[in-house]
């Protein structure tokens, strides 16, 4: 690593690290999530990108050495097809095998409760003993190969679940020398390390499915909520595991259920388990990018209840001006920039679009540009160019 | 099996978050040791956190 590139690296974190402890940076940091955008602009399909972690990876390497982003995820896609390969996952549509190269892995949900992966009269187990209930239960029911508990063991379970096991060993190894690339070659700051998701998520999109958790919240509410409680310490647990031993970058949580909700199920299901876990990675000096995917502004009250600095709040669809008006004292906000306009528009109107989000919520530091989500395919690179060149050209202070 | 057989075949610890097979039990099964506990602990529970690592990654992440 050349020394400019390493002093590239150094001002870049700086910048990035300053702006999410909601204080003012040099210039407004590009931190972008480039996901099926990437794997367009290097040349892949999305088979080639989850299958070979390598070409995803330096898709990814080349967005930031062509663009100049300050930080960037190290593989949007984040996950490796070959673990799923292996563990034959049920809830997993794949490029290249169930769907058209083009478009992007898919989760499948149950539709009821005969499909569902975890049952209905299962939550005494989970709420019992989690980590058991998974290894035991739901693992081989979504794992085509394995074998449920108590049934005899075969060659092909017990070498699936050691492929699944070097799978993921192979995948961190791959990633920590992609972060190392990213440095070396693109003075690129890795945008996050850790993963977490909130306990009811956990139910909604693995377990029960959202159909199923909808009756479950009518008909068994005292069981989601003991089971939320009981998934809190491993979710924590996991996203400690994962966590930047540095504590310079955020951990994130995927947010993907808590807008389909009444108050009443928001308070009682959705939030409780969930900011417990936020502070608590707080107290350990973990921030955590709050990625909420759709809008998320009906609840700015109770996101407003979280420690200062704890989060860096990311926006999609909901008003960014509103979300700074509650939560800009405390929180650094990032995103915001809509994905269609990135899609349909012209260079001149994201700029625009750009221009407005920077004055409007980004003059007293604590903002990060990024678009309202993960930027898929249909992006046009002219657009991207257009926020990432406005940025560096209006974004200083 | 019947679903009580497979109830007593069960695990009689809760695994705690970051583990899946306690230390403890892997004394249990060696009885007496020899040197110090602490310093096998380490190693046991070293590889403990990463592999429950896969059983949630599971559900976390893919």
């Amino acid at each position: 690593m050349t020394q400019a590139m390493e002093e590239l690296y150094q001002e870049r974190l700086a910048r990035y690290v300053t702006a999410m402890q909601n204080k003012k940076p040099d210039r407004v940091p590009l931190r972008i999530f480039a996901a099926e955008f990437a794997n367009k602009y290097y040349g892949i399909n999305n088979q080639e990108a989850i299958q070979d972690y390598n070409k995803a990876f330096a898709a990814v390497r080349k967005c930031a050495q062509d663009f100049g982003w300050d930080s960037v995820m190290t593989n949007m896609v984040a996950v490796w097809a070959g673990i799923v390969n292996q563990l034959g996952l049920e809830y997993y549509q794949i490029p290249g095998i169930h769907l058209p190269v083009e478009l992007g892995h898919q989760y499948v949900e149950p539709p009821d409760e005969e499909g569902a992966y975890m049952k209905a009269d299962e939550y005494d187990l989970l709420i019992e003993s989690p980590t058991e209930y998974l290894a035991s239960i739901w693992i081989p029911r979504v794992a085509r190969p394995i074998q449920a508990f108590g049934e005899p063991t075969t060659y092909e379970s017990n070498m699936t679940w050691l492929k699944g096991g070097i799978g993921m060993v192979m995948y961190d190894t791959a990633w920590g020398k992609a972060n190392e690339l990213l440095r070396k070659e693109c003075g690129c700051v890795p945008a996050i390390a850790g993963i977490l998701k909130a306990p009811f998520d956990i139910l909604a999109d693995k377990l029960r499915g959202f159909r199923q958790v909808c009756i479950d919240v009518r008909r068994r509410p005292d069981k989601v909520q003991k089971a939320c409680e009981a998934l809190m310490p491993h979710m924590l647990q996991n996203a400690l595991f994962t966590a930047d031993p540095d504590k310079q970058l955020p951990v994130t949580v995927w947010l993907h259920r808590g807008t389909y909700f009444s108050e009443e199920m928001y308070e009682r299901f959705f939030w409780p388990t969930f900011k417990a876990i936020i502070e608590e990675l707080w107290k350990q000096s973990f921030q955590t990018l709050w990625y909420g995917e759709g809008n998320w502004g009906r609840w700015l009250k109770y996101t407003a209840q979280l420690p200062e600095g704890s989060i860096i709040y990311h926006v999609d669809q909901e008003n960014i001006f509103e979300a700074h008006e509650v939560l800009g004292e405390k929180f650094c906000i990032s995103g915001g920039i809509p994905n269609d306009l990135l899609a349909m528009g012209t260079p001149d109107e994201v700029k625009a679009y750009c221009k407005k989000v920077i004055d409007g919520v980004a003059k007293d530091g604590g903002y990060i540009m990024d678009a309202s989500a993960i930027i898929q395919s249909d992006a046009k690179v002219e657009n991207i160019k257009a926020m990432t060149d406005f940025t560096l050209e209006y974004g200083g202070y | 099996m019947s679903e009580s057989q497979a109830h007593d075949k069960r695990i009689k610890y809760r695994p705690k978050p970051g583990v899946l097979i306690p230390f403890e039990e892997k004394l249990k099964e060696y009885g007496s040791i020899t040197g110090d506990a602490d310093i096998i602990r380490k190693a046991w529970e070293d590889i403990e956190t990463y592999a429950t690592r896969f059983v949630w990654m599971c559900l976390t992440d893919i």
